[in-house]
């Protein structure tokens, strides 16, 4: 399974449309719904961040999996498309405290202005 | 006349005025099987994912077979709906998504639907169980073959129109607004209940204004911007929702015959006519706010 049909499948698992989770993400809906049945490469990895971010999974170590998941499979696509990531940008990725900073990925209670209980 | 999404020479064929019912039985599906429906409009794309398991695609159609002009195309080969990726706005996406959902609906023969040579072309006979029954189609339908467009594509138009102003949602809203309009208008004409009641030439004139005066205020207000133009012509243009009581019609004209009007201007003469038939409901609820506005 590619990364369209992965992350199409995570996206009706949280019964969202496309166009939700584009106009969440800042991204144009006709590119994603694209990227989903794969006429389109995988977008690049700020844009997988933003779109994971979209799917509102609440819980950070399946967020986690989920953005790992479909990092590789982007990778895997643009390596068989001759279009590989650049090793900066999978770093980005693995530093995963940068990852959690720039997902928000907080614990809950300090996302979004620390609404801590 | 061959099925264009199955390729065979006969068709499943829907009783029209159960196009409505097929519209209404959709979001209760939807309702019940993927969740309850918490947006001011009918999410079509969803339903087309989540409950007719087509994958939706904006994209140009004419890239996936559609005849150029096309806004949308079902692939059911492909288990695709493919949507123009140049819409105006959000609510036109969803018309022109709940046209091909009709198709899906309607239309598209289910796997399952027994071969054609189980049938006898050119009569009615069910070789399927329930609703869904399998008939051969024949050129019934009369005035829907019309020249301009295959009756396919008006069944799919109304379904479309259905589906996104259903009416257990829409029918109170446009009745409470008919209600409204009806008052105004006899408050500006100072005309009282008993005049409406001697005269009925006063009281289609009254009713036509009124109806007219609750379409628009519903386009403006209630509608706009959540249910595309499209959907209101076929329901509050037709005069459907309540806004007008077809009466004595046969089956055929009671479901289509308020639709082919679509293609006109929303008109009072249209109105007139149409309301010599109505039974008109002075129901206890305004009739005691309507005699204060003597």
């Amino acid at each position: 399974m590619g990364f369209g049909k992965r992350f199409r499948q995570l996206r009706l698992d949280r019964n969202m449309s496309v166009r939700e989770v584009a106009s969440k993400a800042g991204m144009d809906f006709t590119l994603l719904s694209k990227m989903e049945l794969e006429m389109r490469p995988p977008p690049e990895i700020h844009f997988i961040f933003a779109l994971v971010d979209a799917l509102e999974i609440e819980d950070a170590k399946k967020l986690e999996e989920i953005m790992e998941e479909l990092v590789t499979l982007a990778t895997e696509s643009h390596e068989s498309a001759g279009q590989r990531l650049t090793e900066e940008q999978l770093q980005k990725f693995r530093c995963s405290e940068s990852a959690r900073v720039f997902m928000r990925l907080k614990p809950k209670g300090k996302r979004e202005g620390g609404k801590s209980k | 006349m061959r099925n264009p999404y199955s390729g065979k020479d006969w068709w499943r064929r829907v009783r029209l005025p159960q196009i409505e019912g097929l519209a209404s039985e959709q979001i209760m599906r939807y309702e019940s099987r993927v969740c309850k429906i918490d947006t001011p409009w009918i999410p079509v794309d969803k339903f087309v994912e989540n409950l007719w398991k087509y994958e939706l695609l904006y994209d140009d159609p004419q890239r996936h077979g559609a005849a150029p002009g096309a806004l949308a195309v079902l692939r059911p080969d492909l288990q695709l709906v493919v949507v123009s990726d140049h819409p105006a706005d959000r609510a036109r996406l969803e018309w022109n998504a709940a046209h091909e959902g009709a198709h899906i609906v309607v239309h598209v023969p289910p796997a399952n639907e027994p071969s054609q040579g189980s049938l006898s072309f050119g009569n009615e006979i069910e070789a399927g169980t329930g609703e869904r029954a399998v008939y051969c189609r024949d050129r019934a339908c009369g005035f829907l073959d019309g020249p301009e467009q295959p009756y396919m594509y008006r069944e799919a138009e109304y379904f479309a129109g259905c589906l996104l102003m259903p009416r257990e949602r829409y029918e109170p809203l446009a009745k409470m607004r008919l209600i409204e309009a009806l008052e105004e208008c006899m408050s500006r004409g100072r005309i009282g209940l008993q005049d409406i009641e001697s005269s009925e030439r006063l009281r289609s004139a009254v009713y036509t204004q009124a109806v007219e005066l609750a379409v628009g205020r519903m386009a403006e207000a209630d509608l706009n911007g959540s249910v595309s133009k499209q959907a209101q012509k076929i329901r509050l243009s037709g005069g459907e929702l309540g806004l007008i009581r077809e009466t004595g019609e046969t089956e055929q004209a009671s479901a289509f015959g308020v639709y082919m009007r679509k293609s006109y201007e929303f008109s009072g003469h249209l109105v007139v006519l149409a309301s010599r038939e109505l039974d008109l409901d002075f129901s206890p609820e305004w009739r005691g706010t309507e005699l204060t506005l003597r």
